[in-house]
């Protein structure tokens, strides 16, 4: 395998580890799933056209290393208990009133003008990521990012379909206001 | 009739799961009403555009570990 793929793959590294990490919060355990996406990658010796297909891939082959990974964990008791606190929904009393109406009107962040940054973007949503719960931010990126299907999230973090409903919803609802939030400060 | 709260819990799990005809047209219905939820909406359509970007950019950090 020539050197030049394997700079062209190791040059997603840094990605990769954010991934992994904020799927596993454990460096090592993340370098090493990313470690072994490099090996495999190298391995099968593919070759790509553009950088994002690399990249897509690249994802793909990560995705079974962290599932793998998840399921090996999925028996720690302390993770789960962990996870059902995170279902209690508080916080969703500060966005709705008694009567389930919003209690603000949020700001357009998905406006043209607004979305012409998609370095930015990418930057908000990675900050706003790590600020959720891990399991929230967990299931979320198994969804969006590996498009995941709800019965295998279901299966991998060992939740009920209606528990992961919540979990997404709540994925959203914070992402969405971190977001915002954060958009209003990007653009001063 | 779906209360905000309900309906936008609804919103998101359109994005997960096939709705139920009766869950479908009470959405619909809502919606059709309330702008604040369909505002939800595309911000909930918005952030699924982050695994597009993801995968179209690559990023120049040294360590992504915190």
């Amino acid at each position: 395998m020539g050197d030049a793929f394997a700079a062209e793959v190791y040059a997603h590294r840094a990605d990769l580890l954010r991934i992994a990490w904020l799927q596993l919060r454990d460096e090592h355990l993340a370098a090493d799933v990313v470690q072994e996406t490099f090996l495999a990658a190298l391995k099968s010796g593919q070759s790509f056209a553009g950088k994002s297909k690399l990249k897509t891939w690249l994802v793909g082959i990560l995705k079974f290393k962290i599932v793998d990974a998840l399921r090996s964990r999925a028996r720690d008791p302390i993770a789960i208990s962990h996870m059902e606190k995170e279902v209690d929904a508080q916080d969703m009393n500060a966005l709705f009133d008694e009567q389930g109406l919003w209690r603000s009107r949020p700001r357009g962040w998905d406006d043209p003008a607004f979305v012409a940054g998609q370095q930015d973007f990418l930057r908000i949503i990675d900050l706003c990521l790590e600020k959720l719960p891990p399991n929230t931010a967990r299931v979320f990126i198994l969804r969006e990012l590996f498009e995941m299907e709800r019965e295998e999230i279901c299966d991998v973090a060992s939740i009920s379909p209606n528990h992961l409903g919540v979990l997404l919803y709540r994925a959203r609802m914070s992402l969405r206001r971190c977001v915002e939030i954060n958009w209003l400060t990007a653009a001063s | 009739m779906l209360n905000c709260r309900k309906a936008s819990r609804l919103v998101s799990d359109a994005l997960d799961r096939s709705l139920r005809p009766r869950e479908e047209s009470q959405l619909k219905e809502h919606l059709k009403v309330c702008p604040n939820c369909q505002n939800c909406r595309r911000h909930f359509l918005a952030l699924r555009n982050w695994k597009t970007a993801f995968l179209a950019e690559t990023r120049s950090v040294p360590d992504a570990t915190p």
